[in-house]
């Protein structure tokens, strides 16, 4: 187990460099930074304006040769310096760790909707198969899987903050702002819940063990939750994990679309604005949450199913 | 749905070819999600190659004299679109059917190249086995472990977005799903008796690699290939709706619905229409795969991520 997680923290560390690299040598193909902070006025002489652009060049450091630059980075990156913001004047990891809070709880408030409306819904399709409920919970999930949720955060707009004006369109102040949000982010989720539950229990429901456990005379509710779904827990893990980083993908666009200021909304920002070292530090961020959490997954993996030992 | 109909046809057959005749209707009727997928697809297809034909006004047009007008089967009011126009007074139906040009394209060229990185990886991988299955799974093992539209959105806005370029990267992002696939069919089929034919036949490692060990993995592919293409369209949508890929001026639908954004409070149906697009022909695609899995590997039912 130890050495198992040693090699996946490794291999982590390993795509995290890798990422960091390739999103530092793209921003240096992408243009010069420099020309956007130069101020331009009509009483400047040319000369006046290529000496200010190269003043900035050299204050930021983009003037010496990339390898340089790269090596610099690294350094102070390893020291958790990723520089300071060009736009905001603060530490750019002071700037993003400022706003992580609000990113994770609109991440840890999607994944409870999915999983507390995503779960039953599975679990009991499964067990009334055939039923209303499970043909609407079947639909349900399609619908999920198939409608872009940015567009359903618009509809969801237009329904219940034009409409019924039960809701504020845009914001992040108090609980009810963050419920749309939270809807939009959990819905692909809670689709790949209700479906991997729904198909896990069936798969379950057919094995011996529980026809053993009824016979023997365990209560109904005790089969289900004992002995069926800690089975299907596994596949149910599985695909929260592997849908993770498409997740924290859609939380930038779902930011975006609410004006919600967490890192997703920040990185959107800083990309327009050639924001060079936030958007190091978001993807820095963004990628260590999802490695984490993979690693974090596969601890619990073991704790769920005794039968996974890693060698 | 996904899975009950498929259950149903497994009890069923029996009973239809003992039958007296199997009946067209009842062909239909057990088919009915591949062929509601199948047709939803063929609509955009038939859209977007005869565009220029279908949609009414060339999809750029601006007329700020129609601004935002309502479709006109509501109001008989000259000049209104179909479906109405839009912020810049463009007519939101040719604007939607010059869009599934984008989607669909953008769609099958990305599953497309997804699939000629990650189908010849998973055959070596499957095949070769040792060092290069070790690499090649842990290069996607990394890939999947990072947040890829997260990436993406800096590779857009750093170099550029332009049709190819979405294409490209989509279908990069997507590999990994097409070689996990056929290494896992790869890994089972080599052991079967026809490989070792070859093999004893003195066939090259290519030649049993592409030409008998590819045709026997070609179904999962093919069912994978029309999931995947539903969600690289959700996917470039997602992106011309956050102002990156493909050009902003060109008529996509994510674009379109980005520009209605700031009308939703006076104006619903420039966000509605798009987005509707997007949902039946994605949910054409994914009711096809659907369908498509049950009828050619039984083995997959149910499995779906």
């Amino acid at each position: 187990m130890a050495w198992f997680l040693a090699r996946r923290v490794a291999q982590g560390a390993f795509a995290l460099v890798g990422v960091l690299t390739l999103v530092f040598f793209l921003i240096q193909v992408s243009g010069d930074p420099a020309s956007f902070f130069v101020q331009i006025e009509p009483d400047k002489t040319p000369e006046e304006l290529q000496a200010e652009y190269q003043a900035i060049r050299k204050k930021l450091g983009l003037d010496q040769p990339i390898f340089v630059q790269y090596g610099k980075f690294v350094a102070e990156a390893l020291r958790g310096d990723f520089g300071t913001s060009f736009r905001l004047g603060l530490p750019a990891s002071q700037a993003v760790l400022e706003r992580l809070p609000r990113s994770l709880q609109l991440g840890a408030a999607a994944v409870f909707i999915a999983v507390v409306v995503g779960l039953p819904l599975g679990v009991f399709a499964a067990l009334r198969r055939g039923s209303l409920l499970d043909s609407v919970s079947t639909a349900g999930a399609i619908a999920g899987l198939t409608i872009p949720n940015f567009w359903m955060a618009l509809m969801m707009i237009y329904l219940l903050s034009v409409q019924f004006k039960l809701l504020p369109p845009t914001g992040s102040e108090g609980f009810k702002a963050l419920i749309m949000p939270a809807v939009t982010q959990s819905v692909n989720l809670m689709a790949v819940i209700a479906r991997m539950g729904r198909s896990g229990m069936l798969e379950v429901l057919g094995q011996d063990y529980i026809r053993t456990a009824r016979a023997k005379g365990v209560q109904e509710p005790q089969v289900i939750t004992k002995h069926a779904l800690r089975n299907a827990a596994i596949s149910l893990i599985t695909v929260t994990v592997s849908s993770l980083p498409g997740l924290i993908g859609t939380v930038v666009i779902t930011e975006v679309i609410f004006r919600w200021p967490g890192i997703g909304s920040m990185l959107f920002q800083s990309v327009g604005s050639r924001d060079f070292p936030v958007v190091l530090f978001c993807t820095f961020m963004l990628s260590a949450v999802t490695i984490a959490t993979f690693i974090f997954m596969d601890i619990l993996y073991a704790l769920v199913d005794p039968r996974i030992r890693y060698s | 749905m996904a899975v009950s109909p498929a259950k149903e046809q497994v009890a069923e057959a029996p009973r239809a070819l003992h039958g007296p005749r199997r009946s067209l209707l009842r062909t239909i009727w057990i088919n009915r999600q591949g062929i509601v997928g199948a047709g939803l697809v063929l609509f955009f297809a038939v859209m977007a190659i005869f565009a220029p034909w279908i949609a009414t006004d060339p999809p750029g047009k601006i007329d700020l004299f129609y601004v935002l007008s309502p479709p006109s089967w509501s109001n008989a009011e000259e000049g209104s679109g179909l479906l109405g126009t839009d912020n810049f007074g463009r007519d939101i139906w040719s604007r939607i059917v010059h869009g599934s040009r984008i989607s669909l394209a953008v769609g099958a060229a990305a599953v497309a190249i997804g699939l000629s990185i990650g189908v010849p990886m998973g055959l070596i991988a499957g095949f070769e086995g040792r060092i290069l299955d070790d690499v090649i799974t842990r290069i996607a093992d990394v890939q999947q472990s990072i947040p890829f539209l997260v990436l993406l959105i800096v590779l857009f806005a750093f170099l550029g977005g332009g049709l190819l370029n979405v294409i490209l990267f989509l279908g990069i992002s997507s590999w990994y799903g097409s070689m996990r696939l056929v290494r896992g069919e790869t890994l089972s089929a080599k052991t079967r008796g026809y490989v070792r034919a070859a093999e004893a036949l003195g066939a090259s490692r290519i030649r049993i690699m592409f030409q008998h060990l590819f045709p026997n993995v070609t179904a999962p592919i093919i069912v994978g290939a029309s999931l995947g293409f539903g969600g690289m369209i959700l996917t470039e949508a997602a992106f011309s709706f956050l102002g990156f890929g493909v050009d902003p001026r060109t008529a996509t639908w994510g674009r379109m619905l980005a520009d209605a954004r700031d009308d939703i409070l006076t104006d619903f149906g420039p966000s509605l229409y798009p987005g509707l697009a997007i949902v039946m022909v994605v949910l054409g695609a994914n009711l096809f795969g659907d369908w498509l899995r049950d009828r050619l590997d039984p083995r997959l039912r149910g499995r779906r991520n």
